[in-house]
């Protein structure tokens, strides 16, 4: 079913919508809820988080145009709470390396408290990468958002690891040098 | 924990570019053009090469540059047998106080200092009695795709590199640093590049003789690789501790001065 149709189903507060949503995005919801939390059943309680809190904001909230986004944005969140309030400990080293990696371009969360000032930096990261090529701002998004390890990264743009690597660490600088310019970040 | 606050900063990140990452996937060549016209390449660039070194039987790359395979009496080395032993030089007992500020002159008069990972790696070796002594060449050719070029390139990507050791009867004659052997394992590192059309002083000659046959350094590539360090992005492993990259940079101001 269409985006726009679901979230009609949204709007009519007809149930059908959640069916509708889980056929189309479940397994891509899981799959990033997974890569985050590492656990089964965790990405699965974090999926069904997702359509709950999508029945809550839907409306007054109208995604049509950018469905899977609005879904994935959520999910995203809930997993990084899940993770975060993890007591009994195993840490996932792919976040910790993906953490050192971002900390070298923007801003630490200490120094970032307030969330109107994420908002701020979301817009000009966003603006960073709307500049790049497309290889560049997906592999970088593909990285950071999705969290993606280097060889899936290197399989689905067809080069090497080196290479990709190469790229990250180019955009990387260049976002250093963006913020600092565009938002008088200095990390 | 900690490091998941940084990934949720950027979590809300435009829509449309989360979208569109969702999805994508690199677009495949046009391999039936893209062989065609290589091929092309190809045969006029053998072409080119069997007119100007026929005679000697070395091919060119399709960078223009010597293929070390085709060397007469080349034997191609792998894994661990790049540098012959007794032809490498361990590092100079110089202090980074020294080091850094001759680096920095030498960035000035034409070197270049890059960080980035060795890829593409040829060596051979080719032996050969001159005069009675005993003369064993080691010879690498690599690209270096290039992270951090220290703002010595003007921005290039990627670099074709040289470098070479010299034997005569079991001593070093021109040197062979022995990081640059364990490129082989782990490819990143820090390149010292020196121009091979700037005259050279010392040990590394600008031409070698190399089976009777006199070989221009810059006909194997634009750049040769004198030292090699390890490097983790922000700082080089130098003798007695790390030195940060910054130490190197050459600032803007700074060139003008020197060309003035």
């Amino acid at each position: 079913m269409e985006d726009e149709k679901i979230v009609e189903l949204y709007f009519a507060r007809n149930a059908d919508a959640i069916k509708q949503t889980a056929q189309s995005y479940g397994s891509r919801l899981r799959y990033l809820a997974y890569g985050i939390v590492h656990n089964d059943q965790d990405a699965e309680e974090c999926e069904n988080d997702t359509y709950l809190r999508a029945w809550d904001m839907i409306p007054p909230n109208q995604p049509k145009t950018y469905f899977f986004a609005f879904l994935a944005k959520i999910t995203r969140h809930l997993a990084l709470d899940r993770y975060k309030r993890q007591t009994a400990v195993k840490r996932n080293a792919q976040l910790v390396s993906l953490s050192a990696e971002m900390e070298e371009c923007i801003p630490s969360a200490d120094n970032v408290d307030a969330e109107i000032q994420s908002a701020e930096l979301c817009r000009i990261i966003s603006a960073f990468l709307k500049l790049q090529t497309a290889e560049k701002r997906n592999m970088f998004l593909r990285r950071y958002w999705y969290m993606d390890s280097i060889s899936d990264i290197s399989r689905r743009f067809a080069m090497s690891e080196s290479k990709v690597k190469t790229t990250l660490f180019r955009v990387r600088n260049e976002l250093k040098e963006y913020l600092r310019k565009e938002g008088g970040y200095v990390i | 924990m900690k490091e998941a606050e940084v990934l949720q900063m950027i979590t809300d990140i435009d829509a449309a570019l989360i979208e569109e990452a969702g999805t994508f996937t690199r677009k495949k060549k046009k391999w039936k053009v893209f062989l065609t016209v290589a091929a092309s390449v190809l045969l006029i660039a053998g072409a080119f090469s069997g007119i100007f070194y026929n005679n000697n039987k070395v091919k060119l790359d399709s960078n223009g540059k010597i293929n070390i395979y085709s060397m007469k009496g080349a034997q191609i080395l792998n894994g661990n047998g790049m540098p012959a032993a007794g032809c490498t030089v361990e590092e100079e007992p110089l202090l980074p106080d020294e080091y850094i500020p001759l680096l920095k002159s030498w960035i000035k008069s034409g070197w270049a200092v890059v960080y980035g990972t060795a890829k593409n790696i040829k060596a051979v070796t080719i032996e050969e009695v001159v005069d009675n002594n005993n003369i064993v060449w080691n010879i690498v050719t690599f690209d270096i795709d290039i992270m951090d070029d220290l703002q010595t390139l003007d921005g290039r990507e990627t670099i074709h590199v040289v470098s070479a050791s010299l034997c005569e009867n079991g001593c070093p004659a021109m040197e062979l640093n022995t990081q640059m052997n364990e490129m082989l394992s782990n490819p990143e590192g820090l390149f010292i590049l020196r121009n091979s059309t700037i005259e050279s002083t010392f040990e590394l000659r600008n031409s070698w003789k190399i089976k009777g046959k006199e070989y221009k350094v810059a006909d194997f590539a634009d750049y040769f690789a004198y030292r090699r360090y390890e490097c983790d992005g922000e700082s080089f492993r130098y003798g007695y501790g790390p030195v940060p990259l910054d130490d190197l940079r050459i600032q803007n101001e700074e060139r003008e001065e020197e060309k003035q």
